[in-house]
């Protein structure tokens, strides 16, 4: 990546990151929101910026650059642009996990059960993709495994909302399904900020197989690269990225989709220069997407997702519309 | 790691689908001379390339497939048949990637990779191509760019599949005769070709495949005769020899011949 882009994306991070602090309900100036931030003499305004604020800008942050890196991570490894991380079903299995203890009430347990549990249906739906896709086979296999996954989650989750006795409970989960970071605490930050950190950084190892990935499996093959060892890290980091992302936001689309895309020419298409850039693009993308959510409609609380994908489905189709002209 | 002197393949069988796509195969690869691999399609010399390198599940025994995955990279190239460049990245980018195998983790490639990549493109006639994007090439640049990238690895042995493919005829004379040069330079290369005479005239020794197994190997002159390439390739042709080397005129088909006759 050069040093110029680095420094836009980082530029760009940062502004974003700041904005998000800045916008709110509360409608406090600039100044006093940040006094408040290292300063307690307005105990209220300290408590929103400190327990409110900044723990949703973070986890946008965070959520934004994680699922940016496995998109990127993802159109690598399958050498396809159409590649995105929901590819392997992780995501649809933690969904479920979530709506499993929303419609049985667990969720109202204790606060983190929610989180937890779609933790545990991503770790079992990686556990699941490593019985199909086998220790040795090749790309191929796991993305066949992850839509039979994605599609048994999938009806995991309808077939929960059919049954639900409660129409609350079942409008609950729909809700959350959509994603959003409203309401976020530090807790979700802990419980999210270890998977995500860890998951970028496994994925990260294998920016030189994705690299050499370029020339086909064989080639990269004969240039000394694992093909085994690199299948394994993609679906444990992706795993572990994902699951955790959905199980503290829900739902969150069109990230690693169509970051790797925007900034594909800007790295000239350089997989593991893209991994950088997709990650500080898919913060920089969601942080605005969670700022746009509070400033269109703030009164009805409009769900990040939803937002996502009514920019996002808009802007795939002008990609395929300009894939095909350049393709003919 | 001092490099290895030879690479020895010994008794190469694959099974695949209850057929045997390789059965038996043995020979030796030293450094210093140019082997082309010859025979019909589906002969099995793709699978024999595989399984040498150890990217075949096979029986038997490569010395290059035994070396550790680091190591291998070091002391061969491949060049896979398949022309495979995934994105637009420029191509001496893309040449670059041949430079991976030396790179310690997680750093970035010495900046005297430029100057070999630079020499190789120029060797190849690809100067001006280094700024260009990979995919925006045509099918004989392709070609040309990934050899490039075998190249750039400066490995003891090449081992190319169908390096000359699709390529025009200046183009495929200077690639088996670059190949040529190599060898003379000391690197030992195995290479698959289609062209019996360009075949017949960079390489020093032929290896002949048919059906999975080794059925010829020697130079040449000794290896082609007409007889040889009635048995393998089903063809009737014409061998002389000239100053220049053995001169093929490939006839006519041979089981078409019987047809006509019967």
């Amino acid at each position: 990546m050069s040093a110029r882009l680095a420094y836009v994306l980082i530029g760009l991070v940062s502004a974003l990151m700041l904005a998000s602090l800045l916008i709110g309900p509360a409608n406090v100036p600039p100044v006093q929101s940040l006094r408040a931030l290292f300063l307690a003499d307005d105990p209220l305004m300290a408590l929103v910026m400190r327990e409110l604020r900044l723990p949703r800008s973070l986890l946008a942050a965070l959520i934004g650059a994680g699922l940016g890196l496995s998109g990127a991570v993802m159109q690598g490894y399958l050498r396809n642009p159409l590649a995105e991380p929901g590819l392997l079903g992780v995501s649809g299995a933690a969904a479920l996990g979530a709506v499993i203890t929303l419609q049985t009430g667990l969720a109202s347990t204790f606060a983190l059960a929610l989180p937890m549990a779609a933790l545990l249906g991503a770790g079992l739906a990686v556990g699941l993709l490593a019985l199909l896709a086998g220790p040795r086979g090749g790309s191929l296999t796991l993305i066949l495994a992850g839509i039979g996954v994605s599609a048994f989650a999938g009806a995991g989750v309808t077939l929960v909302l059919n049954l639900s006795p409660d129409p609350f409970a079942a409008n609950e989960a729909l809700f959350w399904l959509m994603g959003s970071l409203t309401d976020r605490s530090w807790s979700h930050v802990a419980l999210a900020a270890p998977f995500i950190l860890g998951g970028m950084a496994l994925l990260a190892t294998q920016a030189r197989a994705l690299d050499a990935l370029t020339l086909g499996e064989d080639a990269a093959a004969s240039l000394g690269i694992d093909l085994v060892r690199l299948r394994l890290v993609v679906m444990l980091g992706l795993a572990s990225v994902v699951g955790a992302a959905t199980a503290v936001a829900g739902a969150i689309g069109f990230v690693g989709l169509v970051v790797p895309h925007l900034l594909r020419r800007a790295v000239r298409a350089r997989p593991a220069a893209l991994l950088v850039a997709s990650a500080l693009g898919g913060a920089a993308m969601v942080l605005a997407a969670d700022i746009a959510v509070r400033l269109i409609m703030p009164e009805r609380d409009l769900k990040l997702g939803v937002l996502m994908a009514i920019i996002g489905a808009p802007f795939f189709l002008h990609l395929i519309f300009r894939h095909r002209l350049t393709q003919v | 790691m001092p490099q290895p002197e030879n690479i020895t393949a010994t008794g190469l069988s694959v099974r695949r689908n209850g057929r045997d796509a390789l059965r038996d195969v043995s020979f030796t690869l030293q450094r210093g001379e140019c082997v082309g691999l010859i025979g019909p399609n589906g002969a099995g010399k793709t699978t024999l390339l595989r399984a040498v390198f150890g990217l075949e599940q096979c029986e038997g025994q490569s010395s290059l497939a035994a070396l550790p995955a680091s190591d291998r990279a070091r002391c061969a190239a491949y060049l896979p048949q398949g022309r495979v460049i995934a994105w637009p990245v420029p191509v001496r980018d893309l040449v670059a990637l041949g430079r991976l195998p030396y790179v310690e983790r997680g750093s970035r490639l010495p900046a005297r990779v430029a100057d070999m990549v630079n020499d190789v493109l120029a060797q190849l006639d690809l100067s001006g191509f280094a700024e260009r994007d990979a995919t925006a090439l045509s099918g004989g640049e392709t070609a040309r760019v990934l050899l490039a990238r075998a190249l750039v690895q400066q490995t003891p042995f090449i081992i190319a599949d169908e390096p000359a493919a699709g390529l025009d005829p200046a183009h495929q004379i200077s690639v088996m005769r670059l190949f040529h040069e190599r060898a003379a330079q000391g690197q030992g290369v195995l290479v698959t070709c289609h062209d019996l005479t360009l075949a017949a005239r960079f390489c020093a020794r032929l290896i002949v495949l048919r059906d999975g197994k080794l059925v010829a190997e020697g130079p040449p002159e000794q290896v082609l005769t007409p007889q040889l390439l009635a048995e393998v390739f089903a063809i009737s042709a014409r061998v002389e020899a000239t100053p220049q080397g053995l001169n093929l005129s490939q006839m006519d088909v041979l089981a078409d011949l019987e047809g006509e006759r019967g």
